[in-house]
């Protein structure tokens, strides 16, 4: 339903952010994303299920930045930097410029990521091109997941022009009865010995309490 | 890059060897070196927040006024539980071991439930992201499932399932990690209690060993995955079509 285009510099951890919210995983491995990779992206609302198609465009050209083709029909969008690195932060007003050369008027989260790194390199205060420009501003942390709801919610509800649109339960269908033939069964318990001692990422359980 | 931390007095940034220079070529190879806490992102940021040179709060909401795109009209929700008893609720974080990349990966955290249908008294696991609520585990808790414990942890149990979160069934090997031992300890007293209602609820049909037929188990499971299909398109559409209220 709404177009949308995650643009910034390379390694912002736009990918990331975005995975993060479809599969729940949290990638720590880089590979740069070529060109762009359209991810749909559902989210169940108290209006309704709303399905971003997010362009997720790569971040590494350093000067010519993205072909206008990437940009054409985008509805809304975000542009990620990371705190811990300054580049990526003056890189933000050429991404603004070549997005809006293309995107009149469509609501633009600009989002610092890594604010769980304690030694962040772009202070809160620091950041003040959204001010001037009309953008929504969220700190936020794809690791941790601080914040990480806000962005898209923001962007639902300038899009739904609906300033109270909230995030509800998705429905939950009754799980059906299940059979599992015994080969795959013997996998899965081959699967499960090694699984077991295999370690979790490594967690906090701070952000268990409830 | 010399360090701000002077405008953070309660929280001195500790410049670790990873955040050299090399950080904007190797991006999150330096980022994993950190263990840094989530609980202390927000607290960061807040201190930081209120410390702008104006005093503004750099994520004050925006002001920009958009034509809206779409016109939605508010829908009747549903969560899919109102017919269960809820058995336990904890908050946990799961995993689903990926046997490409053979490790643990995070699907979610949030709360798990295990819930009992009042009429058929079956009892599923269910399990939630937190803010977006979108579904990260749904499965009959099968009878003959064992809760094997994590390798190095007392708060985490390992177990193999046919999930059907993303509205299909598939086959998962999940971890569940508690806050404490304790809870850990209470989920699995709770999902054990949950096997034996259901071994009466199922009357011994399906289990965790339970064998059929390929055709007729695919066929059924196709079956669903159409009739779940059709379901949502209905409801899309609904989204979608509603006209709008003069």
């Amino acid at each position: 339903m709404e177009r949308m285009r995650p643009a910034c510099h390379r390694c912002s951890g736009k990918t990331t952010f975005v995975k993060r919210h479809i599969t729940g995983e949290f990638e720590k491995k880089y590979e740069p994303t070529i060109g762009v990779e359209v991810r749909p992206l559902d989210f169940t609302t108290n209006r309704g299920k709303i399905r971003f198609y997010c362009w997720d465009t790569a971040g590494q050209e350093k000067f010519g930045g993205l072909r206008d083709g990437y940009y054409i029909h985008g509805q809304c969008a975000i542009i990620m930097f990371d705190v811990t690195s300054r580049l990526t932060y003056k890189n933000v007003p050429t991404w603004h410029r070549d997005l809006c050369r293309v995107c009149e008027n469509i609501p633009i989260v600009l989002c610092g990521n890594k604010v769980d790194v304690k030694n962040r390199q772009v202070k809160p205060k620091q950041v003040t091109f959204h001010r001037k420009k009309n953008l929504q501003y969220y700190e936020i942390s794809a690791k941790s997941n601080y914040n990480y709801e806000k962005p898209f919610l923001y962007l639902a509800r300038k899009l739904v022009g609906d300033p109270a649109l909230s995030f509800v339960e998705e429905v939950a269908l009754p799980p059906p009865e299940v059979q599992i033939d015994l080969a795959e069964q013997e996998r899965n318990e081959r699967e499960l010995a090694e699984a077991v001692n295999a370690p979790l990422p490594a967690d906090d359980d701070d952000e268990l309490i409830d | 890059m010399a360090s701000d931390g002077t405008d953070k007095p309660a929280e001195e940034p500790k410049p670790t060897p990873v955040f050299g220079s090399g950080l904007v070529g190797t991006g999150f190879a330096g980022f994993t070196g950190v263990s840094s806490t989530s609980s202390a992102a927000p607290a960061a940021a807040a201190a930081d927040a209120g410390e702008g040179d104006d005093g503004a709060d750099p994520e004050e909401e925006c002001q920009a006024e958009f034509k809206p795109l779409v016109q939605l009209e508010e829908v009747e929700t549903s969560t899919g539980e109102e017919d269960e008893e809820c058995l336990i609720d904890l908050k946990c974080k799961l995993y689903r071991f990926d046997s490409n990349s053979n490790e643990w990966k995070e699907r979610g955290i949030g709360q798990a439930r295990l819930l009992k249908h009042k009429a058929n008294q079956r009892v599923r696991l269910l399990m939630r992201q937190e803010k977006t609520l979108k579904i990260r585990a749904n499965h009959i808790v099968m009878p003959g499932t064992k809760l094997q414990e994590h390798a190095g942890s007392d708060k985490a149990w390992v177990w193999s399932t046919v999930d059907f979160s993303e509205g299909e069934q598939k086959v998962e090997l999940f971890c569940i990690r508690f806050g404490t031992a304790e809870k850990a300890q209470d989920f699995k007293a709770k999902y054990e209690e949950a096997e034996a209602l259901n071994a009466a609820a199922l009357g011994g049909a399906p289990t965790a060993t339970a064998t059929k037929g390929d055709a007729e188990a695919d066929a059924e499971a196709d079956k669903l995955a159409e009739e779940i299909e059709a379901k949502a398109a209905v409801k899309e559409e609904e989204a979608e079509e509603e006209p709008v209220a003069a």
